[in-house]
């Protein structure tokens, strides 16, 4: 059987297409792009911190150094009050004949999960990108899920606060009843999953 | 850049380069997303080429890569493609029976979730033993197997792949 799957798989590749050039020449031309990219990244950072240096000793107003003519006044720094961690689900279905679509809402503050030993990047999906996974079952033995890939949480103290919808599978199911959608997400931060459940009416 | 390092580096790409594009391909689905994979995991491998020892080093942290950015890829979309738990249409014997096998296993193949994906094509493509698979993956033996069962059943659910994943006896194993 396996032999099988493992001759399909072959076959599924046997005419791969050219390249769209000489492979080595192509990977070296994106490392020369990342290089440009990284001596970039660090010559900004090298400016950066020397116009702070420039900026804060144009701000010295110990006793041995003239106060700034026109520089504000001292004022105490209060901590920022950081928002709790927790995440609330909305779960609102959206069903056409015994196709039903569950669109997921999330909102609130986790922590920003780790890959490859840096902080992940929030993308266009917002909260949903920092999930390590979700599962979910449809209420009639059918499931589903998303894997976030090897992240991990261990070490984690960046928070994120956001609020973005997850469009779930679409799903069809096989006859007409009542049946419980359950979805269940996990975040960094969160002692446990988080879990919500919306009934589905099938006519 | 040190010329002689380089030098294996670019053979290893040239060399391989359409092995690699295959392994992508089962991963992504797109032969150009696989190329483009390819290409961009060995722009990150080539950072790290001075601490790989041997050429199979370099090979398999190259799978490693791969597997982790196109995960990487698809969590930036979160589920922009939307698989569906039952096959629109089954399939169908024809002229192009071929083609039409090839397309649902690609489909079935799309409803598996990232990693569960790559462990399928590294034991039953690539052909590596589980313990391999999980230093590539970066989790345990235990996870591999679990992935493997779970994919297999997964594929079972439609039509095509039915036969060829059906439970025949005891799974061979590394």
């Amino acid at each position: 059987m396996t032999d099988e799957l493992k001759e399909r798989l072959e076959a599924l590749v046997a005419d791969p297409p050219p390249p769209s050039g000489v492979p080595s020449q192509l990977v070296f031309t994106r490392v020369r792009k990342a290089r440009r990219r990284r001596a970039a990244g660090a010559g900004g950072l090298l400016a950066a911190a020397a116009v702070a240096v420039v900026a804060v000793a144009g701000n010295l107003n110990d006793s041995k150094s003239q106060p700034p003519v026109l520089g504000p006044p001292p004022t105490t720094q209060v901590a920022p009050v950081e928002p709790p961690l927790g995440v609330q689900l909305k779960l609102t279905p959206t069903i056409k004949g015994r196709t039903m679509t569950m669109a997921v809402e999330a909102s609130g503050t986790v922590l920003v999960p780790i890959l490859d030993g840096a902080y992940v990047t929030p993308n266009s999906q917002g909260i949903w990108s920092l999930s390590p996974g979700a599962d979910y079952s449809f209420g009639h033995g059918a499931a589903s899920g998303a894997d976030g890939g090897p992240l991990t949480c261990d070490g984690s103290k960046r928070r994120f606060t956001g609020r973005s919808t997850f469009p779930a599978d679409p799903h069809t199911y096989p006859k007409a009843g009542t049946y419980m959608f359950t979805f269940t997400v996990r975040f960094c931060g969160l002692n446990k999953p988080v879990t919500a459940t919306q009934q589905i009416v099938i006519k | 850049m040190d010329p002689g390092r380089d030098q294996e580096f670019a053979e290893f790409v040239d060399g391989r380069f359409t092995a690699l594009q295959r392994f992508g391909y089962l991963l992504t689905g797109e032969w150009h997303l696989a190329e483009d994979l390819v290409q961009t995991s060995l722009t990150k491998v080539w950072f790290h080429r001075n601490s790989l020892r041997s050429g199979n080093a370099l090979e398999s942290y190259t799978r490693t890569v791969m597997v982790n950015t196109s995960t990487q890829w698809w969590r930036r979309k979160w589920k922009g493609e939307t698989p569906t738990e039952v096959m629109p249409e089954p399939a169908v014997e024809s002229q192009y029976g071929v083609v039409d096998d090839r397309d649902l296993l690609l489909r079935a193949l799309a409803t598996l979730p990232r990693r569960v994906r790559a462990t399928l094509v590294l034991r039953y493509f690539e052909d590596l033993p589980e313990a391999e698979i999980a230093e590539t993956m970066g989790c345990s033996v235990g996870t591999v197997k679990s992935n493997i069962s779970r994919g297999l059943a997964k594929l079972r659910e439609h039509q095509l792949v039915v036969a060829i994943t059906a439970p025949a006896g005891k799974e061979a194993r590394s």
